[in-house]
């Protein structure tokens, strides 16, 4: 196929006709078809040939044949059945004639819908209206437009043909005698006068728009619609307009946007109902754990001062001195319990404050040891460091020693006899120290590791200890409140590594 | 006969169409319909005798997306501010919407409704909010529309101030 000369390109980017589907037939002076482009045969009962006349394919051009004109324009041209088209004849400078076909029978259907509607109310009318009440707008009411001309301060005139549906919304204005009190049928319209008195008195030039309103017909059935304001002729005019198929979208954008923003703010709200709730928890745990820690310290105490009277064990048979020790090891156990429990919510409702000092990570390491020294006795479990004598840290020294405790005890907890337990310290780079508290325990499946620091595990340990479930939870309470990081590392049957990485900020360091 | 335009104002599915309709049609619905633009019904009552045509506005939300034109609130007898107890923020909303509109309106009578009184332990706006709001003068009804609480109550009370 040959190119379209720049000249018929460009007539073509001026039609106003939709390009889409656009074809054309290029003839001879003569009529013969030379070439063609596009879904020409949509618009021919046979398939287009060439070298044959174009009269046989196209009636309509049966006696143009030799073009005079330069062009010619056929408009909503109906060339099949179901089929309109507009056509352009452009004649090539004596040389070639280019025909276009542009589809338009989407166009000409909607068009043919108004039209067949008017007639039918031309019919219905009967008689042909005087030409007094013509609307001088043009007709609108192909666009279900009503016209009105104000004509006094109450009352509006209709203009021309009022469409069907302001009958159909409003019976009682067939009733009613023009010139029509329109505020009354539709009091929507009360405020748009005010709006637009300035407007019509001024006789400015354009339109002046309203917002949108509903209207409901009789069976409840609702209409958007919309005012316009305009002056032609020194004449005020008041244009009514049903949107209905045009604004359904826009209902949608906004009903959704509303209901999104209504579900977040509920969101937002049950959240913090949730946090309310949490805090309520932990103190009130904080205050009970409180409450509890001098009468367990107490009936402790009374049991370590029996088992100490030798006066006493000697009164006691076997059963009872052995009933007395357990009672000492389950205080001790629900007085360490207690004191977990109550730093863990005072943890959590963040009412410490972090008194950060320097101190050599080798002197921890050698409190842990001392604190931690009865259990691996128990266990006979050897405790190891590789720390640099010199590495210094600042922490929180209590409850620093806190979260190293803990990690010593789980380490311990999960190690069978004779195994090792351990702490190492190094300095990675500038800024950056880590810790690790190892073992080599029995170690944790994935799922364990994944859970540790999310919620409160428990299980027992290889000597049947019981435990809280707390003390991790501490250990990452402190370890984040100092702005450090905790991991685990573990292979089961191998044992676990908790690593601490410590980043020295420079500005948190006292002198 | 009289007839008096009564306009509803307040942010987003507060309920005043709801309210509207409870009155009018002793009708309610739990889906949530949002208004686009204005709809305006009518509901004759009578006050001391007399009947009187209430030409009820009920205008679309105020939010970010829909701005309410003061214009709507032209030519008002009197109007309703509407809150939703549910939802603190539709207090300072309608509490912008009642400086507007008596700008545009004037010195004309009005009334506050909180809203959704039947999910009183939902609700944010507590009372010593509601002090704050009778303390300078205003008067409050909480009503309900879905329950049927003080909503006519509400609209008489406001068509009674509109007669004097
Ligand atoms: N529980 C409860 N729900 C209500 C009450 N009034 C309204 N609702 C619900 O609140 C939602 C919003 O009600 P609408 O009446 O549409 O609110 P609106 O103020 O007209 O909303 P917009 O037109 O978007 O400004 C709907 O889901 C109603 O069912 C009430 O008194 N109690
Ligand atoms: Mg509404």
């Amino acid at each position: 196929m040959n190119t379209i000369p720049k000249k018929i390109l460009n007539r073509l980017l001026k039609t106003k006709s939709p390009l889409s589907d656009f074809c054309f037939i290029k003839t001879n002076q003569k009529g013969i078809i030379k070439d063609y482009f596009g879904p020409i045969n949509k618009y021919s009962n046979d398939t287009i040939k060439k070298d044959e006349p174009a009269t046989e394919f196209f009636s309509f051009l049966n006696g143009l044949y030799p073009f005079k004109e330069k062009e010619l324009m056929l408009s909503n041209l109906q060339i099949r059945k179901k089929k309109y088209t507009n056509v352009l004849i452009l004649n090539e400078e004596n040389k070639e004639v280019w025909i276009l076909f542009f589809d338009v029978t989407r166009s000409v259907k909607k068009y043919e819908k108004i039209i067949s509607r008017r007639n039918k109310y031309l019919l219905k009318e009967e008689k042909s209206l005087a030409s007094e009440n013509d609307n001088p707008l043009g007709h609108l009411e192909l666009f279900e437009i009503a016209t009105f001309r104000k004509t006094s301060p109450e009352g509006y005139k209709p203009k021309g043909i009022l469409p069907e549906w302001i009958y159909q919304l409003k019976p009682e204005l067939q009733k009613m005698p023009a010139p029509y009190k329109l505020n009354e049928v539709f009091p929507f319209l009360d405020v748009f006068e005010m709006e637009v008195a300035d407007f019509w008195k001024k006789n400015e030039s354009g339109i002046y728009k309203s917002g949108q309103w509903i209207e409901s017909d009789k069976n409840g059935k609702e209409y958007l619609m919309k005012a316009f304001a305009t002056n032609h002729k020194g004449k005020s005019y008041l244009l009514l307009r049903m949107l209905n198929n045009e604004l359904s979208g826009g209902q949608e954008v906004y009903q959704k946007a509303r209901e999104q923003q209504l579900a977040y703010e509920k969101l937002a709200k049950a959240e913090n109902r949730l946090k309310e709730l949490l805090e309520y928890k932990e103190k009130f745990v904080s205050i009970i754990s409180h409450d509890l820690r001098s009468p367990i310290a107490s009936v402790y105490g009374v049991a370590q001062m029996l088992t100490n009277d030798d006066e006493l064990k000697s009164k006691l048979d076997d059963f009872s001195l052995e009933m007395l020790y357990g009672i000492k090891s389950e205080m001790a156990r629900l007085l360490d319990y207690n004191d977990k429990l109550y730093h863990w919510s005072n943890l959590e409702l963040g009412n410490f404050n972090i008194n950060l000092e320097k101190v050599t990570v080798k002197k921890l390491a050698e409190t842990v040891a001392r604190t931690a020294e009865h259990a691996l006795k128990n266990k006979n479990i050897s405790f190891q460091t590789n720390i640099p004598d010199t590495l210094t840290i600042t922490v929180d020294i209590t409850l620093f020693l806190q979260a190293l405790n803990n990690l010593i005890a789980n380490a311990i907890k999960f190690t069978p006899e004779g195994g090792i337990v351990g702490i190492n310290a190094q300095r990675d780079n500038v800024d950056k120290i880590t810790i690790s508290v190892y073992d080599t325990g029995v170690g944790m499946p994935e799922d364990v590791k994944e859970k540790l620091f999310k919620q409160q595990t428990t299980s027992m340990g290889t000597k049947g200890e019981k435990g809280s479930g707390l003390g991790l939870g501490i250990v990452k309470k402190v370890i984040e409140n100092h702005g450090f990081d905790i991991s685990v590392e573990s292979i089961p049957g191998k044992g676990s590594q908790f690593i601490i990485s410590i980043f020295e900020k420079k500005d948190k360091v006292p002198n | 006969m009289i007839k008096k335009k009564i306009t509803m104002l307040g942010a987003f599915a507060v309920g005043k169409t709801s309210l509207v309709q409870r009155f009018v049609r002793s009708i309610f619905s739990e889906k949530y319909h949002t208004t686009i633009g204005v709809k305006i019904d009518q509901k004759i009552v009578q006050i001391d005798h007399q009947d009187v045509n209430l030409l009820l506005w009920d205008i679309h939300g105020e939010d970010e997306f829909q701005k309410v034109k003061p214009a709507y609130v032209m030519g008002s007898a009197g109007f309703f501010i509407v809150m939703d107890g549910t939802r603190k923020n539709t207090m300072n909303i309608g509490l912008d919407l009642l400086a507007m509109a008596q700008k545009v309106a004037g010195n004309v009578p009005f009334i506050i409704l909180i809203n959704k009184s039947d999910l009183k332990n939902d609700w944010e706006i507590t009372d010593s909010d509601i002090n704050n709001l009778t303390n300078k003068g205003y008067s409050v009804i909480l009503t309900s529309a879905k329950d049927n609480i003080e909503v006519e109550k509400a609209f008489l009370t406001l068509a009674k101030k509109l007669l004097n």
